[in-house]
């Protein structure tokens, strides 16, 4: 017990606990979770020390049946004497753990209104277009289908809201409208910093579970459905590689150094979908701007078009 | 009981049950136990692509046809009728398939004796017997060989098997099959298959390198085989490299029992030819195995240039719909175009590939031929891939290679058809119809 106590208190600064949030997402969730965190751990706290008090206080006791029998006609009466009658305890264990539950429920409306309702799924006409990307869970990977570059160059300046839409629509669970310069990807997901991400969930086989712990997303992909989610992540972490040449993650883009441990997101199935479950994992690679996210689209659509080498 | 054994023995109990459940439940070191070898094969050996009619539908989930020979007569099995109607073996009768389980102890001793001289153990593979050129080219090494295998067991032996069969404890749940790489032949690849006149025959090269990467990094659309870019490239290097060595020795394997056995009809048993000796088979072999992995390496498929530039509207459409009329093979058409041949790809992938029936492959499993109005390309998506497909085929599988009877510009027009094919919105500008 006590050092459960200790783990939970050395655990934050040790980095052994919620990874920090990298996404408009994390507030919400992060004041969800701490709170039913505090509520929870103080009633655990204080129930579990009121017994082992009371199990060293009344250790070699007789016992309430013996020390006062009962001359109730019942038999649970006979068994719990002293709990007869009481209806203001009853009351309050009634309606404390009421008041709190009915706080929580009322509490998450805001959060859940933001991150998961789906009047708030952003569209074309909104604030900021997103950028939207399909992504089809699979055993034991995730396929990412793009837009190509064009398409989502125009999508930017706000043109081209009939060819937005189509992207987006979906029957029983695969794309209708698949485009011939769709660009495609496997387990990883780019983005920029600041920029709200649409992602149009699916699964091809059971049911997976995308989950990226940074961003603070997580939702079932069931088969025949589609599933609209969307985070806008608030740090960067990818820089383009010179030595390697190609885009690595895991770099604190404020500092500009390496930190794999809180700055590598990854995406983790959350949902036992098979013996692979374990290495169903993507990453998230956020760049510091627009520009060297265009910079990687191209390159990877060029890639994708490739007529090879011609060796006549 | 344990009240009256005492606490001392008590928590010593339950430390020995606790270590032996994690070590049971195979907590160890990630590595192959130096006991466990490559045994000798007692699944059926498949010598041809004709087991049977084309049929409409699939195996069964949960069942792979050919585990054993017994198998075969087994009711929802695809052979169960074939097997059935004909009253005597008649696959093993006519050589369709060789069941290894017929040999004798002896020879089959012998083999495994052999083997395991050449090609090691799991945990200690190696392959000798090729020169050292092709070693290192071919990066052979048993250093690179001990750590692929180390990767293979925790990333692909679930599926492929520990010898590279392809039998698994998940193959018979996941359709298409996983790949039995003891024919040492392999689908994806961009190595030459057209051999031109008076050249040795390149049917069924082996892939390059680069191409088994390829494939361990993009996984393969439209099965189960996932990608795997998330490891580091140098570990991905030494599977490949034990990809090659699981395939070099289950070809040697496939070939000794193939070629020095005959079929005793009055015992049914396999008995060895006369004034054959196994391990010097073996021995000669070998080398000519190593020798066709290395030349494969340097033999890519010839892509010729393509023909305008990707921008030009005008020209695409043109392609796209010449694309179209060799698809159909089309033959008026095609004679007021001037164009003499025809590459009929239409008699395989019936209405576009969509009424297409399954058939037998070279792994006596049943496949498909693809449905091109989907757009999902196993051998992968980039134009280049299906310039490869078409000039080369697909080995195995029964797609036929048109490298020598279509021009480079032919292929060409007909990789644009096929990439324009799945798109409604495509096909409508560049002027075809599918219906």
């Amino acid at each position: 017990m006590l050092a459960c106590l200790a783990l939970f208190v050395i655990a934050p600064s040790h980095g052994w606990w919620l990874p920090p949030g990298m996404s408009t997402h994390s507030e919400d969730v992060d004041f969800l979770f701490y709170i039913i965190l505090y509520i929870t751990g103080f009633f655990f706290i204080l129930t579990e020390a009121i017994l082992i008090v009371f199990m060293f206080k009344y250790a070699g006791h007789p016992g309430p049946a013996k020390a006062a029998p009962s001359t109730g006609p019942n038999i649970f009466q006979k068994m719990f004497p002293f709990l007869r009658d009481q209806h203001h305890v009853e009351m309050a264990w009634t309606v404390v753990p009421a008041a709190i539950l009915l706080y929580i429920a009322f509490a998450q409306v805001p959060a859940w209104l933001r991150i998961k309702d789906r009047s708030k799924t952003p569209t074309f006409g909104g604030k900021q277009v997103p950028i939207q990307l399909e992504v089809s869970a699979r055993q034991f990977e995730w396929r990412v289908r793009y837009p190509s570059s064009e398409r989502l160059e125009k999508w930017m300046k706000n043109e081209g809201k009939e060819d937005f839409k189509s992207f987006g629509v979906f029957h029983n669970g695969q794309p209708k409208y698949k485009q011939m310069d769709d660009v495609p990807a496997v387990n990883e997901i780019h983005l920029w910093k600041g920029q709200t991400i649409l992602v149009h969930l699916n699964t091809l086989d059971v049911i997976h579970s995308f989950n990226i712990p940074f961003m603070r997303v997580k939702q079932d992909a069931l088969p025949g459905k589609t599933i609209p989610v969307w985070f806008t992540p608030t740090h960067a972490n990818t820089r383009f590689d010179d030595k390697k040449q190609r885009w690595v993650d895991g770099i604190n883009m404020e500092t500009g150094k390496e930190d794999r441990k809180f700055y590598r997101w990854e995406i983790a199935c959350a949902e036992l979908c098979g013996w692979g479950h374990h290495r169903m994992i993507g990453r998230i690679y956020v760049h510091e701007t627009q520009s060297d996210f265009f910079k990687w689209l191209k390159q990877t659509e060029i890639e994708n078009l490739s007529h090879g080498k011609a060796s006549k | 009981m344990l009240v009256k054994v005492g606490h001392c023995s008590a928590v010593l109990f339950l430390a020995v049950a606790m270590a032996l459940s994690l070590s049971l439940s195979g907590c160890d070191s990630n590595s192959y136990s130096a006991a466990i070898r490559y045994l000798v094969r007692t699944d059926p050996l498949v010598t041809t692509d004709k087991l049977g009619e084309d049929r409409y539908n699939p195996d069964r989930p949960g069942q792979l046809p050919i585990f054993s020979a017994g198998d075969l007569r087994e009711f929802p099995n695809p052979f169960f009728k074939d097997a059935a109607q004909e009253k005597e073996d008649n696959f093993f009768a006519q050589r369709k398939m060789i069941d290894p389980t017929k040999i004798s102890a002896e020879n089959r001793k012998t083999l495994q004796d052999a083997l395991d001289e050449f090609f090691g153990t799991p945990a200690e593979p190696k392959v000798e017997l090729i020169d050292t050129q092709a070693r290192d080219k071919l990066k052979l090494s048993p250093e690179q060989l001990a750590k692929g295998s180390h990767y293979y067991r925790i990333h692909c032996l679930h599926c492929h098997g520990v010898p590279g069969n392809g039998r698994g404890p998940t193959s018979r749940w996941i359709n298409p099959h996983p790949r039995d790489y003891r024919q040492g032949i392999f689908k994806f690849q961009s190595v030459n298959q057209v051999s031109k006149k008076g050249e040795e025959s390149k049917a069924n090269q082996k892939p390059s390198r680069a191409d088994l990467m390829r494939t361990l990094q993009e996984g393969i659309e439209g099965t189960a085989m996932p990608a795997f870019n998330l490891l580091s490239d140098g570990d991905l290097e030494s599977l490949v490299s034990y990809v090659i060595h699981l395939s070099i020795r289950g070809e040697v394997e496939y070939d000794t029992i193939k070629t020095n056995f005959e079929l005793n009809k009055d015992a049914g048993t396999l008995d060895l030819k006369s004034r054959v000796n196994l391990k010097k088979y073996v021995k000669l072999k070998t080398p000519l195995v190593g020798q066709a992995w290395l030349d494969a390496q340097s033999d890519p498929i010839p892509v010729v240039k393509f023909p305008f530039p990707e921008t030009d509207v005008d020209k695409m459409k043109e392609s796209v719909q010449r694309g179209q009329d060799l698809f159909l093979a089309d033959v008026e058409k095609l004679k007021k175009k001037k164009i003499e041949v025809a590459a009929s790809c239409v008699s395989c992938h019936t209405d576009y590939g969509r009424q297409a029936k399954f058939r037998f492959d070279e792994w006596g499993t049943l496949v498909k031929p693809a449905d091109l109005t989907r757009g999902v390309y196993r051998g992968g998506r980039r134009p280049v891939d299906l310039y490869y497909r078409i000039h080369s085929g697909i080995n195995g599988s029964g797609m036929a290679n048109f490298g020598g009877t279509l021009s480079g510009q032919q292929i060409w027009d007909l990789v644009n058809f096929v990439r324009v094919l799945p798109y409604k919105a495509m096909r409508e500008k560049y002027g075809i119809s599918i219906n």
